[in-house]
């Protein structure tokens, strides 16, 4: 799934922490109201897109993997979905970032799967039976029945192949438990 | 040559090249540049990022969606990348932070690699950034204790703070280059603190260094980087990094 950015390569655009991104433009500083119509129109086209604040200054930021992750945090905000002890989440992407792009695309399959009502929380496992560690995004419903596995299987058939090759791990699954 | 560190609290460091637009690009590049870098990167991974652009027109705002092709090539462990867009060239390194002598040379071995695919006609921007994650062994600390740079907050105000942000920009040669400082808490670190101290060095005038001079200037940018950080912390800070003499 790309990443989708409201900025432009002539008003450019800085990073700040969290992956909330700075950009200037003049329609925005002037017209804020037209700004936020846009963001509203890009929306509705389906498509998650990161935050935008103007800022008085045009800024570039020397690009950097711990900026896309801080952005990928605030893209999974944006989408509802919790991420449990974010300095561990980063820390594993850090350590594995090809999996950057996994859990980005993986997040938004299985909210289209599993819908609106499913709260997701993103975090890391460890086996307590070795070192190994990976990714889960836990679902938790209000009401759990027959279905609910199966769309968390329908899922993971949509998104397993973008696990093939990588350095690390990641699964969709429930613990069965009430959203917090 | 700065002070080295048996922890070097290093997440990430970055340096990328801006090529100007003059410079012929076309999506043969990155192909003819992991040709060249295949050894040292063999991991390849491509990706497609999209920018909204916004734009301001007689008949009102007017929205564009841009596309590009990001191509990234990877060690084997995956500690170090090189990333390759249009007229856009990153070399990333992941802790362990392998140290100036082992970061420079992979810098120069993409920035030469890339000058045999195409001919650079300019640069744009060149930066170098180090982003440092610091944990300090406690919930509550008097950040003037480990840091030369931090939010100042008079008197009058809370003296207790939950979150900040401290950013400053510095000048150097003749405002030719900037250099972005910014500290801010990071948040879910559980019973500690943890800081992240980001040190961006760049280019801020177009055309400003040679394309000969390209790795002069990393060279240089990496002095005053290493200087920006000495200049952030305190001997407490040097002690819990264990400098290595």
């Amino acid at each position: 799934m790309p990443i989708m950015a409201v900025g432009s390569e002539k008003h450019t655009s800085s990073q700040f922490l969290w992956g909330v991104r700075s950009g200037e433009s003049p329609v925005a500083l002037e017209k804020p109201g037209m700004f936020s119509q846009a963001l509203t129109s890009v929306r509705a086209e389906g498509l998650p897109i990161l935050v935008t604040i103007p800022s008085p200054k045009r800024q570039i930021d020397t690009e950097s993997v711990s900026s896309t992750i801080y952005q990928l945090f605030t893209q999974l905000q944006l989408q509802g979905v919790q991420v449990s002890q974010q300095s561990e989440v980063y820390e594993y992407l850090l350590q594995f970032p090809d999996m950057i792009e996994v859990v980005e695309q993986a997040v938004f399959i299985a909210r289209n799967h599993l819908g609106k009502e499913a709260q997701l929380q993103l975090e890391v496992y460890h086996d307590p039976e070795n070192e190994d560690e990976h990714l889960v995004l836990y679902a938790r419903f209000l009401a759990y029945d027959e279905t609910v596995m199966e769309k968390i299987r329908a899922a993971r058939r949509r998104y397993r192949h973008l696990l093939h090759g990588k350095s690390g791990w990641f699964i969709l699954t429930t613990d069965f438990q009430q959203p917090k | 040559m700065g002070k080295k560190y048996a922890k070097p609290p290093i997440v990430e460091a970055v340096c990328e090249f801006r090529l100007t637009p003059e410079t012929r690009w076309d999506l043969t590049v990155p192909g003819l540049l992991y040709e060249r870098l295949k050894k040292s990167f063999p991991q390849k991974e491509q990706r497609m990022i999209q920018e909204v652009e916004l734009m301001q027109g007689p008949e009102g705002l007017r929205q564009q969606i841009r596309t590009s092709e990001r191509v990234m090539f990877f060690t084997e462990d995956k500690k170090m990348l090189v990333q390759v867009g249009p007229r856009l060239l990153v070399i990333n390194v992941l802790k362990p932070y392998p140290h100036w002598e082992g970061f420079k040379p992979h810098i120069d071995m993409a920035w030469k690699s890339l000058q045999e695919a195409i001919e650079v006609q300019g640069l744009e921007r060149v930066g170098l950034r180090y982003i440092n994650h610091i944990e300090l062994p406690a919930q509550s600390v008097e950040l003037a204790e480990y840091f030369e740079f931090y939010p100042y907050v008079g008197q009058r105000l809370p003296q207790q703070m939950v979150s900040f942000l401290a950013g400053v920009e510095f000048s150097y040669a003749d405002d030719r280059d900037h250099c972005r400082v910014q500290l801010t808490p990071i948040p879910g670190s559980g019973g500690k603190s943890l800081f992240m101290l980001d040190i961006d060095y760049f280019l801020v005038q177009p055309g400003a260094v040679k394309v000969v001079d390209a790795l002069a200037w990393v060279e240089e940018a990496h002095s005053r980087v290493e200087e920006v950080f000495e200049g952030c912390i305190t001997d407490k800070l040097r002690e819990m990094f264990e400098e290595v003499k």
